[in-house]
Order: C-alpha cells, then structure tokens, then sequence
C-alpha cells in the first residue's frame, strides 16, 4: 500500500500497550475464564490456544485507581522520624573502576575493556548495590591487574619510591604500601593490613623490588577494598543513624560527581576531618567539583540519562520516509546537551521544561525549520515558542520515543508520568486479549480505540493524552502543523496531576510542567536518586523540604546539588 | 614470617614456602574424571537455550503426532535432526507477573513470580533451575566451572536490565550472561593446554605461584570486608567470596590435558564491535565456545541468551530479505508475519547448526549430543500479545540414555499446563527427582510421556 508522508500507518498491534516496558495504573477489571475462539487477530487458526484460553490470571483483579506518586509526600506529624539510607557496600561502576585504577598507577591499560556483564552507562541512578562481582567478573578484573602490573612494576617504576635494593630498610616499603595502598582503598590502612601486605612484596621480592612492587599492585587493584565504595561509617556503630567516615564522603562526592576517586584537595579535607565536622566543607567541595569542566560535564550527562536520550542511538527511522535523518542523528545528542548545559548553569532549571533555546548544525537546523548558521558546529538559536519549549520538544528527545515511523504516543506518555512527575502506575497483566481494530491504524486511531475500550482505557487515560499532545511531532522531531490539509489536533484531557484540565499541545504542557510543584518535587527526587545512587531516593519529607527550598532559590539546580552534598542524607546512615 | 636477610635466602624461601602445596600447582591436572554417571557415554550436559520474544503459533504449528510428525514452518531446519528431538506444545508459563516480558523470563527459568519494583525490574526470587542443577555436586563433579551463562547480545536500553537476566542465582541476584567471545573464550579455556609439553612451563607455573599469593592476600582483605558488610548485603558479597575461591581452585587444574573431542576454539576471528550489527558473527563463536565447552568437560550446564526479551535486534542487516525495517520485538507486536518467519527460522537454523556440530564431536562411547539434554524455548509463546500460553519448546540430545527422542508430544487443549512441569521432567532425567518446581501452586507433575 502507498504510504503517504506524514500519516504514516501503524499497523495494530493486538494488546493496547506496546513498548519494551509498559506499565498501567488503571481501575480495570479482568475476566475469568476463556474467550471466544474467534479471536480475528488469529483467524484461520481457530486452535491457537492463545486466544481460546483468554488471560492466565484466574481472579478478578481491580488496581489502583490513579498514579501514585514514587515517593509518598506524608504531612507534618509523620515527619518527624527521618528515614534514612540503609549502610551498604557497592560495586563501582565501570567507568569508576576505570578512573580509579587510572588514579593509582597512571594509566588505564588493560583495565579499559573489563566489561561489567548485563549493566551498560545509560541510567540516571547506577545499580551500584544490586550488581554482584562474581568470578566472571573477578576473571575480568584479575587479567587487567596482572597486565598493568606486568608493565609498571619495573624497579625503576615512579611509582616506587624506595631504592631498588630497599629490602633492609623496611620502613620505606612499609611507607610505600601504606599510601600506594591505602590510595587504592580511598582509606587510610590498619596495622593488619599493612603487614599483610608487606608479606606480599617480600614473596615477590628475588633479585630486586620489581617483583614485590608487581604483587602488590596486582593485588590492590584487585582487593575488594578498592572495588567496592563503601557507606558505612563508624566499625561497631550502634543502631541508629552513623555518619560516614571523612574518607567515605570525600570518595561518595567525588564518585557522584566526576565518576573519580578524590584528588589531593578532597583527599586532604578528609584527612583534617572537615567534611565530617562541617557540613559547609562539602557544599564548598561540591561547588569546587561543579565548577570544573568534568564536573559540569558529568552533570550535563546526568540528565541525559535522566531524559533517556542516549536510547536515539538505537531508534533508526524509515529510510523511505526520512531520508535525510541519517545526517541529524548524530548531532542530536550533542545538541541536547548544550541546550541542557545552557538550562543548568544559567539559573532557574524549571526553564528545561520551557526554553525556546536549541542549538543547530545546518541539518538539525532544517529539520526544525531554523534559519541555517553560517559556521559549521553547533550554533545557539531561538525557535518559535508556539512550536518548541524545552526539553521535550527537542528532536533527541522526540526521535529518542519514534518508531521507524511514528512518534510512540504511549511511550512519551508515560516518560511524562514517570520522569517528568515521578508518578508510578503499574504495567498490564500479560496475556491481555483483546479484539484488534484491524490493520492500518494512525497512532492516534490507536490509541482513540484504546479510549473505547474498558480493558484499555482504565489505564491509559493517564497515559495516552500525554502522549497525544506530541502530535505535531514526527518520529524525527520535526513539526508539522497539520496532516494531509486537516490541521492536528494535539490536546488532550489531563487528570491525576496539579494542573488537571485540558491541554492543548506539548508546549502547554511544558509550561504547565515548568510550574508544577509536582514536577518540581520530581527534579528533587531525581536529582537525590542521582547523588545517592539510589533508586528510591530519599524520604517525602525530606523532598519537601529540598523541594521548597529549591522554588524559593529559583530552581538553581547547582544549589539544589550543594545543598544534597550536606543533607542527612548523603551524610548519615541507619545502622540496623 | 622472619625479615630476610639477604636476596638468597629470600629465594628460597618463596619457592620453599609453597612446598608440597606448589609442586601440585604444576603438576597437571591428571585425575580424569571418570564417566561414571551413565558408563554409555559422557556426563550428562544441560543447556539450555533462548531466543526471544515467542513465536507466532501458526509459523511453528507441527503436524502429525506422537513419532510421526513433521516440523512447522519456521523449525523446518530442525527436520534433519528429527529424530534426536522431542517437541513439545501447548505449554504455558503460568503466573502472575505485571511484565510480561521480564515476568515471562522469571516465570520460564525459577518456576515462580518474581519480584516486581513497580516500574521495569522484575527479578527472581529463588535460583533457577540451571543453578539448581549446577549447584548438585554430583552432577557438576569437579568441573572447572559449576555453571556458565553466555549471550549472542545484550543491547537493550538500561531501563530494561532485567529483559537481559535468564538464570538467578537466588532472591533478587542475577547472573547475567556474557557475550563478548574473547572474554568467554579467556576465561573458560584458560589453563587448558593441548600439549603436555607445556603444563611444565616454568612461566606458566611462576604465573600460578604469584596468583596464588595474591589471592591469599585477596580472601583475606575479603574476610575482612565480609565482617563489616550488613546483613542485608551477606548474598551479595558472599558471592565476591565463592568467586575468589573459585579462581583458586581452578589454578590447581591449570595445564589440563584434553578429552577426545576438546580442543580450544579459534579465537582469531572473534567480533569484537557492535553485537548488534554483528550478531551473526557473536552468534557463531559463542555457539562454538559452547560446544568445546562441554567436550572439554570444562562445564555441564550452561544457558546461553540468544537476545535480551524485547529483541531490538534488526535482522533486516544480515537479513535483507526481510521486508520491514522494524526489530524483532516491533515486527511482533506489528504481526509482521514476513519478519517474524524469517527471523525465527534464522534461529532454527543457528541452533540446528549447534546440534549438528555436537552430534558430530567425540565424547566417550558416542558423540556430545548423546549425553546432552538441549533444551530450546523462549520466555513468551505468542510474542505478538505477550502471550504466555503454548510456549514452543524443542529439546534434543539422549541426556545419556534418559530421553527417548523423535516424538512430538502435543499438549494444546482448553486447560493450561505449566513449563513448571517440563522442568520437573528435566530435574528427573539429570538424576535429581523432585515433585515440584518453583511455585507448586503452577506444577502439575512431570510432563506426561518425557
């Protein structure tokens, strides 16, 4: 069949929800028992079990009847007891691994293709306490360590202080060890532990120091010590709260905001004790590490993940119907990230939702109808508030959530609920059979019959007019205006949020969200997910509280970070 | 240990320290392992397979019955190896989980819902059954690695970790598997050497000394951390701990001579780019590392993820008879029935290679295969609803004597079966008869007939 550019088919797909992860909130009520064979999806296979047995659930299941907000918002009373992080251990990452073992012995080596199986770098928050090291991975990590000890440890090495025939003078190895060491394990070393691995060199040790220096960096850069960060304060601390140890907060700042063990200054704070002693320390250190190039950069890639922009990469589109996308889509990425740059160093964040700032190369500046730049590179352009305000109507963040030809409208709705609100609904029930409405259907077609239907529409109400306000977006994130003559319709009827109503496009949506004490809640409990590694970020109150403050600031997102760096949070841990 | 005094001393005494425990680390590995679990062929093997994302019933429907059958559509290249193989259909994956897409792979591999977070993580609960079998002593003997889990691709967004995770090593503790060949290949043929010459080289036997210092050193710093870790977290670092030991033991069996049948793959040729681009090539040499593997006796369970569920894999760049530019997962959701013959058969036709390379490779008495059981399934039946009824499963191979093969054993009626009771029938022929399998709310009892 002919395709027709910009109403592009969609062929139905069988369940009302589609997507890698779908997830429903809905006041729906499934039925028991099996279902007519006449299933149309299946015809001409009228003994397909499939659609003869119905849904596998046996009991009539009723759900919650609205999104729930992630984190539960209690009032006054209940505030009064903080819930804190539990103490833990956690893997570093393997960008973390990487930079430590670069900050030990100088160079990455061998160490730049340990791979963490199953885990890669697009999340917001790293699963740094439900990844295991396990002996694939120890097997990993044991390779890299031999072949950067292989070729540091020479005699000579710099990294050894101590004159090559050093075997009586023990002191300078027991020194050595002590720093080289205890700069691998972010802490200083107990008396144990230096000795242990003392005994270490001298096994090694024959003609000269180069075979024990080479054990005892194989070692360290293997010990558990220097591969997991941990967050537990005070040995034999007593139930209740602990604070982390100087050493703990130094590694868990610097880990959070460059990806890197501390450097010299943080290593020094730590060691007078003033990042324990002094809340201040930290928002001074953290506005240090903010205000370095690595550490804007990091944040700036902290909220790509946040905005799940990185999966475009993986999203190509109908070369037939875009041709021309092939050009933009690696600059997609990079133009987000100067726009987000912008937003987050130039004061108020909540102008994420709607800046008409974008920055263009002469392709991305075609497909979002800007004049052309005369420099190649990407160049800062306004574009047309009634068609484009912020982030999510940027292209990366609308060909991120598009098929190879259509804009996914239950896939942008639900990044509003979830990402933009932090509300959570709850996913469909498999096996959910329902009556297809035929081949061929618009996105829009699709998800009008979701709204007739009980089964579908319970959930998707608070999902699919989200969705729907992105209607003036193709898969690529171009603008239309209107489809084949009819000008498009993109609003939609919003419910369970603090601007309920009717919208009448993304771009009011976006000003709705840049005004909502729902969505400002959400950046706190993002941005404190994000500093803590954690995906159930701190507790209602303490929201509230960071929340409140972060309005009457002015949203600046870099005081909102500082003031994480000195929370109780980041600071204290219940001990159980 | 007393200070040295001078250079020579301390020569001696490193390698006299070692004493009997190191003149073992270079002897080779000579204790053969006898096959004393069948005396007809091999030990017996489990692997288990997947490809994701379900069939589309009417491109796998069989014809025929009981040992007069025929394959459907999109299992046609499994037709020459008819006869070392059971079908099986109109099994379901029988539970409630919210994904069903994670929540199918759970269901599938520990028997039972799993943990659901409210967003996009369903995890197990308890281990699956893979590690149930790796986990018996008898079964695994003193093979290097008790279990191995591998993967042809692993590309899917973050958000979706747990679509990557077939096997669980108990409540909330993944395994995922690895895919990169190179890694795969250093790691499980490391130490194995085809010439006795060599397992007496003094390098090689410096390398294991020096490893096994470091690793005294390493289970200590391990002890040390393990006192302090919270409770919460004892699982978690417990296996940091097995897996430290593990290394150690496995330096003992470092320069093992090989069985009929071994021999280490060729890894010059391994991808190392995109697996997404280059699945076929990541395809290949894992499904080759598998094979020697088992013939090395180096493992005897192993599951291998062909593609995360929800394949974004794009056939259409190896396959350009494919018609549509959607992945895997969309074409099934699109019911691109052009799409989803092609793609499954590209499967079939991989797996069939595998089993006919492993009816083809030495083993004992007989080949590979007939101590094998391969088993074939997915963790959706119908992918195109996410649909967990009439799951399709193949398994091949004699599992030493204990599975009568050339059969179609069909199950397809009003009632559902649960994939619980085809584990249940597993666990019998690998020597381990248990009633149940995960939740014995989902078991029927063993398949009736395998």
């Amino acid at each position: 069949m002919a395709i027709q550019p910009n109403l592009v088919f969609f062929r139905g797909i069988a369940l009302c929800s589609l997507g890698a992860i779908v997830s429903l909130g809905c006041s729906t009520q499934l039925n028991q028992g099996p279902r007519p064979s006449e299933n149309p999806a299946f015809s001409g296979n009228p003994d397909n079990p499939a659609s003869v047995h119905g849904d596998t659930s046996p009991s009539v299941r009723t759900m919650a009847t609205s999104p729930a907000p992630v984190v539960t918002l209690p009032s006054g009373a209940q505030c009064a007891v903080q819930a804190l992080p539990t103490r833990r251990i956690g893997k570093l990452t393997d960008v973390r691994y990487r930079n430590a073992v670069k900050d030990l012995v100088g160079t990455e080596g061998a160490a730049a293709t340990v791979k963490t199986p199953g885990v890669g770098n697009d999340l917001l928050v790293e699963p740094v306490d439900s990844v295991r090291i396990d002996g694939g991975l120890l097997f990993q990590y044991q390779s890299a360590a031999e072949s950067l000890a292989a070729a540091i440890a020479t005699a000579q090495s710099p990294l050894f202080p101590c004159a090559a025939n050093t075997l009586i003078a023990d002191n300078c190895v027991e020194t050595w060890i002590g720093a080289f060491v205890g700069r691998a394990f972010r802490r200083p070393l107990q008396a144990a532990e230096i000795a242990d691995y003392k005994a270490l060199f001298e096994a090694g040790t024959e003609a000269d120091a180069a075979g024990g220096v080479k054990l005892v960096v194989q070692a360290a850069l293997q010990s558990p010590w220097f591969l997991y960060a941990t967050e537990l304060g005070a040995p034999g601390a007593p139930p209740g709260a602990t604070q982390l140890s100087d050493d703990e907060l130094a590694a868990q700042l610097s880990f959070w905001l460059l990806d890197s063990p501390p450097d010299e200054q943080l290593r020094l704070a730590a060691t007078a004790g003033t990042l324990s002693s002094d809340p201040m320390t930290l928002v001074t250190e953290a506005r240090r590490l903010l205000a370095s190039a690595p550490g804007k950069a990091r944040v700036v890639d902290a909220l790509s993940n946040w905005f799940q922009l990185k999966g475009v990469l993986s999203k190509p589109k109908d070369p037939v119907l875009f041709p021309n996308f092939p050009q933009v889509k690696d600059s997609l990425l990079p133009a987000a990230g100067a726009f987000l740059d912008e937003i987050t160093w130039s004061g108020d964040f909540m102008n994420v939702y709607t800046s008409t700032a974008a920055f263009v190369d002469p392709n991305l500046a075609t497909l979002v109808g800007a004049p052309a730049p005369a420099q190649p590179g990407l160049t800062r352009v306004s574009l047309p508030a009634t068609e484009r305000q912020g982030i999510l109507t940027q292209p990366a963040f609308l060909a991120r959530f598009g098929t190879p030809t259509e804009g996914q409208i239950v896939q942008r709705g639900l990044f509003v609920r979830r990402e933009a609100l932090c509300q959570k609904l709850s996913p469909p029930p498999p096996g959910l059979d329902v009556l297809k409405p035929g081949e061929g259907l618009t996105e829009r077609q699709f998800a009008d019959f979701r709204a007739t239907q009980v089964a579908c529409a319970g959930c998707h109400t608070f999902i699919d007019p989200f969705g729907l306000m992105f209607s003036h977006y193709d898969t690529t994130g171009a603008y239309h205006e209107s489809e084949m003559g009819t000008p498009i319709d993109a609003s939609g009827v919003v419910t369970g949020t603090d601007f309920d109503g009717t919208l009448a496009n993304a771009v009011e949506l976006s000003q709705k969200l840049s005004q909502s004490a729902t969505a400002e809640g959400c950046v706190v409990t993002k941005m404190f997910s994000w500093g803590l590694s954690r995906v159930q970020s701190a507790d209602g109150c303490t929201i509230e509280k960071f929340r409140q403050s972060f309005a009457m600031g002015g949203h600046r997102l870099d005081a909102l970070l500082t003031d994480i760096a000195a929370s109780d949070d980041f600071r204290l841990r219940v001990v159980e | 240990m007393p200070n040295p005094t001078n250079s020579k001393q301390h020569r001696r005494r490193f390698l006299g320290g070692l004493g009997a425990a190191g003149a073992a680390f270079v002897l080779p590995f000579l204790q053969r392992e006898t096959w004393a679990q069948t005396g007809v062929s091999g030990p017996q093997r489990l692997l288990i397979l997947q490809s994701p994302d379900g069939r589309a019933y009417e491109l796998w429907r069989p014809t025929g019955s009981g040992a007069d059958f025929q394959f459907g559509p999109t299992m046609q290249p499994f037709e020459p190896l008819k006869s070392k193989a059971v079908l099986i259909s109109g099994l379901d994956h029988l539970a409630d989980n919210p994904e069903p897409h994670c929540g199918g792979l759970v269901q599938w591999m520990t028997g039972m819902a799993g943990n659901f977070d409210g967003s996009n993580y369903t995890s197990g609960k308890i281990p699956s059954v893979d590690q149930l079998v790796a986990t018996n002593a008898a079964f695994v003997g003193s093979t290097r690695f008790p279990s191995l889990q591998m993967a042809g691709d692993m590309t899917t967004e973050d958000g979706d970790r747990s679509h990557r995770y077939l096997s669980w090593a108990g409540n909330n503790l993944p395994l995922p598997g690895e895919f990169r060949p190179l890694e795969n290949y250093k790691r499980i043929f490391e130490g194995i050497t085809l010439a006795p010459t060599n397992a007496g080289s003094t390098q090689a036997n410096r390398t294991v000394l020096e490893r096994k210092s470091v690793l005294d050193l390493l289970l200590k710093d391990a002890a040390r951390m393990a006192a302090v870790v919270p409770i919460a977290q004892k699982d978690y670092f417990d296996a940091h701990v097995e897996g430290l030991r593990s290394l150690e033991r496995n330096l003992s069996s470092m320069g093992s001579s090989p069985a009929a049948g071994c021999s280490s793959p060729d890894s010059t040729q391994y991808p190392t780019g995109n697996s997404s681009e280059q699945f076929p090539a990541y395809m290949k040499a894992n499904l080759e590392i598998i094979r020697l593997a088992f013939a090395c006796d180096l493992t005897r369970v192993i599951t291998f993820m062909s593609s995360p569920t929800t394949s974004g894999l794009r056939h259409q760049t190896w396959n350009p008879a494919i018609p549509n530019t959607e992945d895997h997962h969309a074409s099934s959701h699109d019911s691109l029935i052009p799409n989803l013959t092609a793609i499954n058969a590209w499967y079939s036709e991989r797996l069939a290679e595998l089993v006919t390379a492993l009816s083809q490779t030495a083993d004992g008495a007989g080949s590979l295969l007939d101590s094998m059981l391969v088993l074939y399934g997915s963790e959706l039946g119908d992918g195109r609803e996410h649909s967990h009824r009439n799951v399709p499963f193949v398994l091949f191979g004699g599992a030493g004597g204990k599975l009568a093969t050339g059969r179609y054993l069909n199950f397809v009626d009003n009632q559902p079966r649960s994939s619980n009771d085809l584990w249940i029938s597993v666990l019998g022929i690998l020597g381990m008869p248990t009633t149940t399998v995960g939740d014995p709310a989902k078991c029927g009892g063993p398949v009736p007939g395998l």
